[in-house]
């Protein structure tokens, strides 16, 4: 008997486990000499968003939403940047990863001759401005990297104190290159966006934000979703392709 | 731990935790150990084991850590203003209250932590009112609407003086970027301490704070 419930258990394990949906997985050597995981959901199209940090089971949505870009002509590359080192998902984790090697993800996406943009949410919008930075530093003439997508950024490099205007990772402020921002209406870190925004572009960004009525933020990962976070999460690729049209267009002023 | 260690990890605990989840298994009874064996990777069953220590040991120093301490002053506006309806629609200044030891706090219906520490704020008015200390408290709503807040109220029941402010100009005249973001006032209307987070009000230490500033 009891080696039936171990058999269904086991069976069970195969049929209801969630592989990733990612039509391509494969992997890039790093300089540090770690192989990240990188999953690719493919298109036709000539625009490539790269997510950062991603990290497959770590966040909700993720992968409906590449889905949803790629079956829109986007090309969707994800590579699980944190579980390569086996760090945990927290803000002090993202110091941790090597320039060298967000410089190598990078590239290796410009070499689809493809138009690069970095995505990245919350604290992980920090490596995304670093590979960035990093990347322009080391490829000055190439142009294949074109902006930035940061949904709901937090920065700071340490705990907010009232009446202070808040101080941010040295990663703001290092790129030139476009850069979109998009936060919740219900989140105060909207009264913050004004200056975020002076200060990344002080690399030389042009920097547009956008506040989300309604929703507060991470909406997409959260537990308790209200009605207009459920729905803001079913268009979450229709507002990165907003953020797209923006970046693309240059309409930053 | 080389890279294709990490890699088996990984894959591991990721094919594990929807099955188990949709299987109604106990995640925390689950036998883990026996997979690591099983994976021949005896260490990360004991690293699975320390990361439980861990954790509990975090958890202990999270909980140690949630004392909030208030902080002196460090901003540039020393005499900031207020000019704000209540729910009435009555105007508060901050000049109106001269005399008295006065806790702005700028809060929203959506910050957890808000709405934990309201009891504790009645509990601390009360307190600091049978002491016979001159204390009030302002509660600045960050730039929600009337209907909102109304809601909220009769939910959590605020003893204290509720401010709209749902041009967000106060927030932004105040410098406040997070939530809960408290600034304690002395009788001469400067700010001389400020608090970021939810805290208990009614501690010891938080009394014993504005006791003193009442006598200057």
């Amino acid at each position: 008997m009891l080696i039936t419930i171990k058999k269904i258990i086991f069976i069970g394990f195969f049929i209801l486990s969630t592989p990733s949906i990612a039509q391509k997985i494969t992997t890039i050597k790093m300089p540090s000499g770690e192989d990240i995981e990188l999953r690719i959901f493919p298109a036709k199209g000539n625009v490539l968003l790269l997510g950062f940090p991603c990290d497959f089971g770590k966040s909700k949505n993720e992968e409906s939403v590449a889905k949803s870009l790629s079956e829109d002509g986007l090309e969707v590359w994800m590579p699980d940047i944190l579980s390569t080192y086996m760090l945990p998902k927290v803000r002090s984790s993202y110091a941790k990863i090597k320039n060298e090697d967000l410089v190598r993800i990078v590239q290796k996406a410009i070499k689809t001759g493809k138009d690069i943009y970095l995505i990245a949410s919350g604290a992980g919008t920090q490596l995304a401005l670093r590979a960035a930075a990093k990347w322009h530093e080391k490829y000055q003439n190439s142009d294949g990297l074109k902006g930035l997508i940061l949904l709901f950024p937090r920065l700071n490099s340490a705990e907010p104190i009232p009446g202070v205007k808040p101080k941010y990772v040295s990663a703001v402020g290092t790129t030139k290159k476009p850069i979109m921002i998009l936060e919740g209406g219900r989140t105060p870190n909207k009264w913050g966006l004004k200056h975020l925004s002076m200060k990344l572009s002080a690399g030389g960004s042009k920097v547009i934000s956008k506040v989300i009525p309604d929703i507060r933020g991470y909406f997409f990962k959260r537990k308790d979703p209200n009605r207009t976070e459920d729905m803001v999460t079913s268009e979450l690729s229709g507002l990165i392709k907003v953020s797209l049209f923006y970046l693309q267009k240059g309409i930053l002023e | 731990m080389n890279n294709h260690q990490n890699a088996i990890f990984h894959q591991i605990t990721n094919f594990l935790k929807t099955p188990l989840a949709l299987l109604g298994v106990d995640l925390k009874n689950f036998q883990f150990n026996k997979i690591c064996h099983f994976a021949n990777h005896p260490y990360l069953c004991k690293g699975l084991r320390m990361n439980k220590i861990f954790l509990a040991l975090l958890l202990i120093i999270t909980l140690n850590t949630n004392a909030v301490e208030l902080k002196k002053y460090t901003g540039l506006i020393k005499k900031p203003t207020i000019s704000l309806p209540d729910l009435n629609g009555k105007i508060h200044t901050l000049s109106q209250y001269k005399g008295n030891i006065v806790l702005v706090q700028f809060w929203a219906t959506y910050c957890p932590p808000c709405i934990k520490e309201m009891p504790s704020m009645n509990s601390l008015q009360s307190k600091l009112k049978k002491a016979d200390i001159p204390f009030k408290i302002l509660a600045i709503n960050m730039a929600e609407s009337k209907a909102e807040v109304e809601k909220f109220v009769k939910i959590v029941n605020p003893e204290f003086t509720i401010l709209m402010n749902e041009d967000g100009s106060s927030i932004q005249q105040w410098q406040v970027f997070a939530a809960p973001s408290n600034f304690l006032i002395n009788k001469q209307g400067e700010i001389i301490y400020t608090l970021f987070g939810g805290v208990e009000w009614n501690s010891k230490e938080i009394i014993k704070k504005i006791t003193q500033l009442s006598k200057f």
